[in-house]
């Protein structure tokens, strides 16, 4: 109960340093203040690598949306899955878009999980490094192989197999694999210093004037 | 004036830059460094090395902040021409390979040939890791920042390339050609006209509605009121 009661007595002064986490973020000329499909999907897969390096990985996100005094934005797991469900590739797509201030929420959660996860993300990838010099299959790496599979079980769970691109990874497991890569590359640039800015920043790539 | 030296190291990069303090505060635990010297830039288990003074670390900070931002959303940006100096940087993506290419091109006074280094992934970042917390450091260069800014829609690559969207109208306009050509040969028909313009029958006369389901000529009815 104190648990429950602490957050609710300190959320007054609080709001404050969770805009400030938001405001690190800028904001830039768009449409209508909303965002793009583009956009939702791209945190949407990232979050989903995200889970698939670690295990309990959406418990863990509801702690760091705690500890960043993010709770007014989600409140709990089904705040957080509704908000996940604006990737159009999804089963269960949402068509509500994300506002500015939801889609940073998700960017800044991303950031501090993929930053908690630099070092098994940097194995990785050294580890695909030296499996691609040995001109082996990814796959053969235990490391990697946990990853990948992870990352297919959960594109094929959640993903809905009608969308031609969503087909197109499902029908092949290198090409799906090759993704997941390119995902997991994603996330080690989100990990550095001004990832999260960076991150946020390349959303917008092609999206304004 | 004093000698500073701030490294950067990373686990595959170090990033070492070299320069004066005009800071008056000879108490300062870490003075600005203000004018830049010397910068060398190198990889772990790579032999050459970048090594030059201020613009080739500018170059080199633009070139790596628009690279890990092209890596994150692939949306490809051209360097400003400002840059085509000497000292510039040049990264690409190597296809394929998962690898990425840097290359220097030393001043011409120097008559050096290029430098081009081949980097994985891991090593690419330890260099942008490198480069991001010297900007991030305000007792270093304080003048000196790079922008983040999302690239220009005019750069973004189509989702299908240009040959896949003028398929369907090519397709079209062949068809349509196909068919024209076709009707072409067919004989323009001739129009015939009726050769008895006379009627055969006079048209029926249509009955008042009322009138239907009784024999003509019945009397009216008789319910009628």
């Amino acid at each position: 109960m104190s648990s429950a009661l602490a957050p609710m007595s300190a959320s007054a002064p609080l709001t404050d340093s969770q805009a400030l986490i938001l405001k690190t973020l800028p904001d830039f000329p768009i449409s209508g203040q909303r965002c793009a499909t583009r956009i939702q999907q791209q945190i949407d897969l990232l979050l989903l690598a995200i889970e698939a390096l670690e295990l309990g990985a959406s418990e863990q996100m509801l702690e760091t949306v705690e500890q960043l005094d993010l709770q007014h934005l989600i409140k709990n797991r089904l705040d957080l899955w509704r908000l996940r469900s604006t990737n159009p590739w999804r089963r269960a797509y949402n068509r509500t878009p994300l506002t500015l201030e939801q889609a940073k929420t998700l960017v800044v959660l991303a950031s501090y999980r993929a930053k908690q996860l630099t070092v098994s993300i940097r194995q990785l990838l050294l580890a695909e490094q030296q499996m691609r010099e040995k001109n082996l299959p990814v796959a053969n790496n235990f490391l990697l192989s946990e990853y990948l599979d992870q990352f297919r079980s959960h594109f094929g769970s959640r993903m809905n197999a009608r969308r031609a691109k969503v087909s197109v990874y499902l029908a092949s497991e290198e090409t799906l694999d090759d993704f997941a890569l390119s995902l997991l590359k994603q996330l080690l640039f989100i990990t550095g210093t001004t990832g999260m800015q960076r991150f946020w920043v390349s959303l917008f790539d092609g999206e304004v004037a | 004036m004093n000698n500073i030296r701030r490294q950067y190291s990373l686990p595959n990069c170090t990033l070492i830059l070299e320069g004066l303090t005009d800071s008056s505060n000879s108490f300062d635990v870490r003075p600005p460094l203000s004018i830049l010297v010397h910068t060398q830039c190198t990889f772990l288990g790579i032999n050459q090395s970048l090594e030059g003074g201020r613009t080739l670390l500018e170059n080199l900070a633009k070139a790596v902040n628009v690279y890990a931002q092209e890596c994150l959303s692939g949306v490809h940006r051209p360097l400003e021409k400002s840059t085509e100096e000497s000292d510039r940087i040049e990264l690409e993506a190597l296809p394929g390979r998962s690898l990425h290419r840097l290359t220097w091109y030393p001043p011409t006074e120097l008559h050096q040939a290029p430098v081009a280094i081949e980097l994985s992934t891991v090593q690419l970042f330890d260099l942008v890791e490198a480069v991001d917390q010297f900007i991030a450091d305000s007792q270093t260069l304080p003048d000196f920042s790079v922008k983040l800014q999302p690239t220009s829609r005019r750069y973004r690559q189509p989702d299908e390339p240009l040959t896949q969207r003028a398929v369907p109208a090519t397709v079209g306009i062949i068809s349509l050609a196909i068919a024209a050509f076709a009707i072409y040969f067919l004989p323009i028909p001739t129009v015939r006209k009726p050769s008895n313009v006379a009627p055969v029958a006079s048209p029926t006369q249509t009955l008042p509605p009322t009138n239907k389901t009784q024999p003509s000529g019945a009397t009216p009815p008789s319910q009628k009121p």
